[in-house]
Parts: structure tokens; C-alpha cells; sequence
């Protein structure tokens, strides 16, 4: 069960161009390509006949053709020509999903199409700003979404998953957690003021003596998540704000698109944000590959979790884990779990009423 | 589209495929799955081609890991030996062999380079039934031929190779181009045991493969005929003529100034997702210089592997579909006039099931 009325990342923009890109999210297979113009278009990635996926096919103009029989399809999904007969089926018409480029990434709705409505596409606009450093990755987890959503809002785990670089156990044993709810967004504030800083923080940061840190986790449904992550010299810190670029702090920003491809996998697109400062080309590439080594440490939890929800055999799932034990840090997952639980709730519902309708 | 009702699964079994190429077969034990069921073949002494229950009746060891023994197969595990019929007749260590132990043994029959298998009802086996195209083998006649392990299932083949439009689109490097889907006549012909489709393009431009070898480099008039036998037999003759010499008869590739090959397909499934395809193309010696034949069999080598992705393309979609959707029924939300032809075979394999059932 997927929330579909949401806008979820695709992908980069430039991932997609002249060639066709085929990609699957929420279980439905779709087709990217750009137009001549650069304009942006998805359309369902079967051919209406055989069902062969139309991205091992041809690219002609703004059209797609099939590589089997040689359908051919518009911008807008219609068949506008069957080899070999005058007349084309009306029934041949692939559906279309509203996209559009924002932020650093491309977007894709994949709900009810009169719904698309940009103004949702989440605030990521700080990626835009000119002047700031960014390394992006995409990633593909061997996982359901939610368990990275969980994985997000609860940073407790960073000692224990990325020890050797923004974690070490001051995040989870001495910090204060302030979990807030407003509407249908969660936040998760972690602090802890004075203690020893974790091994990427000495290093970029520059500290020799104690730090206070702070982490906050925004969460929105389906699952746009931003973290911040910021420190400064013990007693100077910021704990329950949100600069993390004060003069004298050192800290960045993740920026999350995911998207899920199936139940049991998802794509992962992100960024992270910083301040370029006086650090050298090296320092940066050397801090971009602590946050691509981060990140891939999250990716093998979530494969090996998925795997044994998989094959436990007592019906336990990413959406309901069965889990016999609540533990605090679990706050603000818990109440993303309980927005999304809602939402889909709501969905089922108006689907029901349309079916009686 | 809905062709059948018939549960996925439900191969024809009274009927011959194809097991094997008989040069396959030999004194050391072949292990090949046939619509779900592992046989194992093998050449006893007299050169006869055996095939067995791939299973030993005691631990369940395939007998393809055991040895042959004169006429027997023995097990590699604790030495049971079976005959030519699948009766085991020695355990080693104990006297005598309990009645009643074997293993099923399938009628079979070698022709034509073929080894065909029945797979139904031993006693409905009719050696005179099983299908074969004498072309390969016949003196006159060159060959190439192949057997292809498809990611994929049989009807996917059997779509193809009935609707061969597709010839422009994903062979048109080689044996195809854009008048083999707009200009062709196509005429579908369903008789009591075969569909036969007909192609034919007046007076259109070449494709590669044909002006390379054949006579005509500019127009010439093509025809592809394509008679489909179930449950997995295609026999098709590929020829063109000089322009405007009009539709030709069933004995095209016999006349005056006629030009071409056939291509035989044996479609055998292995299971739901896996397939076996024996493929070969027959053409009389005087059609391609021998010098020639390498580069002409390579071109439809490679016809044939683009198909191969074709279908492991489809299967993939479909198993990763999540809405219910197989081989069987592919849920297209269209039909197309080329379709017919395909149609008509998946009717006649969904009738030949229903009446093995009753």
C-alpha cells in the first residue's frame, strides 16, 4: 500500500535526456525521456499490445516506437499508429503522469492526475541556493520505505551504525529528544550539550575540546525527510535551533527523495547541502565519501532487516513489524508511522466511497 | 484479453516435443527438463536413444549424475541400474529387486535430427504423429541450427512467431524493414490441426539479409508463410521473386527466379518461465555459395538472439507486474489486425487442453 496523491522523486534531471530511461515506482513501470524541447515526460512503460516495456524501444522525435511490432506513441500516451493497418484502436493509450523538475530533483505524481498540483512539491528550495556545496547519490535499498523512513527519525542508531564517522555514543546515551507534531509533519530534535564530538565532526569541524550537537529530523508524508545535522564549542551551541552556519559552528544537510519501487524495495535520491568554507578539494571529496560510506551502511541494514521480515513467516511486514518492544527513541517514527497509517487510511476510504458512488 | 480459462501450467502432455538434438544424445547421460519433468537421455550399445525418469526410485539422485552401462544407467549414488524400460534390475548388496521398482521411461523417437519425447500417455504414442522437417539432413540441403534456453514462457514464442510484422522492429539490421509490417498482405488460414498465415509485400525494397545473398538487391516482391502445428512446431518459408510476379502458390522456393529458406522453430517448454527453442534454417545448396554460409547463418543467429530478449523482456515485465497478469494472459489492452493469426493459436491450444481434460 502506497500513498499515491504525493509528488515522489524520480529521479536527478539530468539522469533523464535524450535516451529512454525506464524506472519503476510504486510498483508501476513507467517511461522517461525528454522531449526536443528539454520538457520532461513519463508515460506507462508497457506497450499497449504485447506488453513489451517501451523503454527497450526507439526514441523518434517526441515519439516512442515500439521495438516488437512498431506501435507508436505521443508525448501524451496515445498510439498514433499500428504498422500495417489505417485505423488505431482507441483502447491503445498508455497512461501519462504529471512530472516536473524542481529543487535538484524531477518529480512525479503518481496519483490522480487533476490532483498534480506543484505547490506540493516539498520546500527543498535550499538546494537551490547558488554558493553552498552539494554531492548528491541515488541509491537502490533492498528495502520498504518505511524502514528508511523509521531509520531517519530515529539517529540513535548512529553510534552503532556509522561509529567510525558521525556517530559515537554521546548521540544516543547523553542526548535530550523533543519529539513535535504540527498537522501532518513530525519533528525530531536530538541534542546533547558537552561531550566528546563524533570522528567526522573532529575532523571537518576542526574541534580539540567538547561539543554541544544537534540533529533535527523533518519528516512530512509520504517521506520527504531533512536532517540537519550542526555543532559548535561546548557552551556556544544552538541545541533546540535550526543555524547550523553560524560563524564558529560546523554542520549540514541531508535532503531525502525517496521513492518507493516495489513493497519490498525503494529508491533513494539524496542530497547533502554544507558550506564550502576554506576546506580544500580533497577535504571535500574525503567528506563526501564518509557521507556515500553513511549512507551505505543504512543500505545493508535495511536489506538485511527486509530480508528477515521476509522470511519470518509470522505475517510481520515493514508496515507492521511486530515488534515486542517500544523504546523512547521511537517518539517520532511512531508518529510518521501514524500520519501515514491515517492518510492511507483516508485513501481506502474515499476509494470505498467512489466505488459506492 | 481473455483466451482461456485454463489454470497456468496446463501444458499439452499427449503430444511429441522435441527433447533434444540427436547429436546431443550420447553414451554419457543428458539431463534436460521437459514441461516440468526432469529426464534424463542417453544411447544405449545399440544407438538407440533412451529416455528415463531423471530420478533414481531409491535417494531421488538424478541418474544424469550416474554412469551407462551397455544398456543400462546405473545411479552414482549406491549403484541401482536401471534398463532401457526404466525396470530396475540390480541393487547391489541384496539379492533380487523388489517388483514394481523403476523409473517412468518416455516413448521416443529419432528423426530428422530430432529427438522427439512423448510426454503424455505412453499408450497414445504414435511414432507416424511425431513431427519432423526432412530438409534437415537431406543431402541437397545445407543447415545451421541451435537449441536456446529462453528466460521465458512457450506462448511468448508462439506470439512471435506468428506475428511476424514484428520482422521490421527488432530485425532490422538484417532480415527486415519497414514494408514487412506496412505493406504486407496477410491472410490468416486456421485448418483443422495447423494455423497458416501468409505474408506477402509487392514490389518493396530488400531488406539487408536478401540483397546481400539473394538475386534481387533492389525491389523485389517477398512472402513469409508460416504454419503453426501444436503445441510448438513452426515450419516457415521465407522467399522472394523478382517485382510484380505476383503471389506465388504453397510450392514457393520450387519455381523459376524464387529465392529463400525456411526456418523451423520446435518450441518446448521447460517450465512456466523456461523454455527450450530448437531453431534451425534449411536452404537448398545452390541458395548461398558455401563460402557465403557462415556470414548468411550468422545473421540469423543473431534474428534469433533479438528475439530471445524480446521475450525475456516480456517475462520480466510480467512477473514484475503485481497485477495477476502471466503468459497465459497478458492483459493487452489491445488488439491488433496482426494479432490474428496469434489469436487463433492460443484458441486451439486453450480447445486441445480443454479436451484433454474431459
Amino acid at each position: 500500500m502506497f500513498l499515491t496523491d504525493c509528488w515522489y522523486a524520480a529521479g536527478f534531471p539530468d539522469e533523464f535526456g535524450r535516451e529512454l530511461r525506464g524506472r519503476t515506482f510504486l510498483g508501476e513501470p513507467v517511461v522517461l525521456f525528454r522531449t526536443k524541447a528539454g520538457e520532461l515526460v513519463a508515460l506507462e512503460d508497457r506497450c499497449a499490445h504485447r506488453r513489451l516495456p517501451l523503454s527497450v524501444g526507439r526514441l523518434k522525435g517526441n515519439t516512442i516506437e515500439c521495438s516488437y511490432h512498431g506501435l507508436v506513441y505521443n508525448r501524451s500516451g496515445a498510439c498514433i499508429k499500428v504498422p500495417g493497418q489505417n485505423d488505431v484502436p482507441r483502447s491503445a493509450q498508455l497512461r501519462r503522469y504529471p512530472v516536473a523538475d524542481m529543487y535538484g530533483y524531477s518529480w512525479i505524481w503518481m496519483g490522480d492526475p487533476a490532483g498534480a498540483d506543484t505547490c506540493t512539491i516539498p520546500d527543498y528550495s535550499r538546494l537551490s541556493l547558488p554558493g553552498l556545496g552539494r554531492h548528491r547519490i541515488a541509491l537502490h535499498v533492498e528495502g520498504n520505505y518505511q524502514l528508511i523512513v523509521d531509520n531517519l527519525l530515529d539517529l540513535s542508531h548512529l553510534p552503532y551504525v556509522h561509529g567510525t564517522t558521525t556517530g559515537n555514543p554521546p548521540v544516543s546515551e547523553s542526548a535530550s529528544v523533543k519529539t513535535e507534531r504540527h498537522g501532518n509533519t513530525v519533528q525530531v530534535k536530538r541534542w546533547a550539550e558537552s561531550v566528546e564530538a563524533a570522528p567526522t565532526f573532529v575532523q571537518f569541524g576542526g574541534y580539540r575540546d567538547k561539543v554541544d550537537i544537534w540533529q533535527i529530523s523533518q519528516f512530512q508524508p509520504p517521506c520527504y525527510i531533512r536532517v540537519s545535522y550542526g555543532s559548535g564549542p561546548a557552551g556556544t551551541g544552538i541545541p533546540q535551533g535550526e543555524a547550523i552556519w553560524e560563524p564558529g559552528h560546523w554542520g549540514f544537510q541531508v535532503f531525502h527523495g525517496i521513492t518507493p519501487e516495489s513493497e519490498t524495495t525503494t529508491h533513494q535520491f539524496r542530497y547533502i547541502l554544507h558550506e564550502k568554507g576554506n576546506a580544500d578539494a580533497a577535504t571535500i571529496a574525503e567528506f563526501y565519501r564518509q557521507n556515500d560510506q553513511i549512507i551505505n551502511e543504512d543500505r545493508v541494514i535495511f536489506a538485511i532487516q527486509q530480508n528477515a521480515l521476509l522470511t519470518a513467516g509470522d505475517g510481520a511486514s515493514a508496515a507492521d513489524l511486530k515488534t515486542s518492544v517500544i523504546i523512547k527513541a521511537d517518539g517520532g517514527l511512531i508518529q510518521a508511522r501514524s500520519i501515514i497509517g491515517g492518510l492511507l487510511q483516508d485513501d481506502r476510504a474515499t476509494a470505498a466511497t467512489r466505488l459506492r458512488a | 484479453m481473455i483466451i482461456s480459462t485454463a489454470a497456468p501450467g496446463s501444458f499439452l502432455r499427449d503430444h511429441w516435443y522435441v527433447g533434444a538434438w540427436s547429436d546431443e544424445v550420447s553414451e554419457k547421460p543428458l539431463a534436460r527438463t521437459l514441461l516440468g519433468e526432469s529426464i534424463v537421455f542417453y544411447r544405449n550399445a545399440s544407438g538407440k536413444v533412451v529416455a528415463l525418469e531423471d530420478r533414481c526410485a531409491h535417494r531421488r539422485l538424478p541418474l544424469s549424475m550416474g554412469i551407462v552401462i551397455g544398456d543400462t544407467i546405473q545411479c552414482g549414488y549406491h549403484g541401482l541400474v536401471y534398463d532401457c524400460a526404466g525396470k530396475c534390475i540390480k541393487i547391489p548388496g541384496q539379492e533380487g529387486v523388489p517388483a514394481g521398482i523403476g523409473v517412468r521411461c518416455y516413448p521416443v523417437v529419432e528423426h530428422h535430427q530430432f529427438v522427439s519425447v512423448w510426454m503424455g500417455d505412453p499408450a497414445l504414442a504414435d511414432e507416424s504423429a511425431a513431427i519432423g522437417f526432412p530438409r534437415l539432413g537431406d543431402p541437397g540441403w545445407a543447415h545451421s541450427k541451435v537449441r536456446l534456453e529462453v528466460g521465458a514462457n512457450y506462448l511468448l514464442i508462439i506470439d512471435n512467431l506468428l506475428d511476424l510484422s514484428h520482422v521490421a522492429y527488432v530485425h532490422n539490421s538484417t532480415i527486415g524493414n519497414a514494408p514487412v509490417a506496412e505493406n504486407a498482405i496477410v491472410k490468416t488460414i486456421a485448418a483443422a490441426g495447423s494455423v497458416r498465415i501468409t505474408r506477402e509485400m509487392v514490389n518493396v525494397p530488400a531488406a539487408r539479409t536478401y540483397a546481400q545473398f539473394g538475386p534481387y538487391k533492389g525491389l523485389f516482391d517477398r512472402w513469409q508463410l508460416s504454419e503453426y502445428t501444436p503445441p510448438g512446431y513452426f515450419l516457415i518459408n521465407n522467399g522472394c521473386a523478382a517485382p510484380n510476379t505476383g503471389a506465388g502458390d504453397d510450392s514457393r522456393l520450387a519455381g523459376p527466379g524464387e529465392w529463400g529458406f525456411q526456418v523451423y522453430h520446435c518450441i518446448t517448454p521447460q517450465d512456466e518461465r523456461r523454455t527450450h527453442q530448437f531453431w534451425a534454417i534449411a536452404y537448398d545448396n545452390a541458395t548461398v555459395a558455401a563460402k557465403d554460409r557462415p556470414e548468411f547463418n550468422r545473421q540469423h543467429h543473431h534474428v534469433i538472439a533479438e528475439d530471445v530478449a524480446i521475450y525475456e523482456a516480456q517475462q520480466r515485465a510480467l512477473d514484475c507486474s503485481g497485477d495477476g497478469v502471466c503468459a497465459e494472459d497478458i492483459h493487452s489492452s489491445v488488439v491488433i489486425h496482426a494479432d490474428a493469426g496469434l489469436l487463433q493459436a492460443r484458441r486451439m491450444i486453450a480447445r486441445l487442453r480443454d479436451e484433454a481434460r474431459i
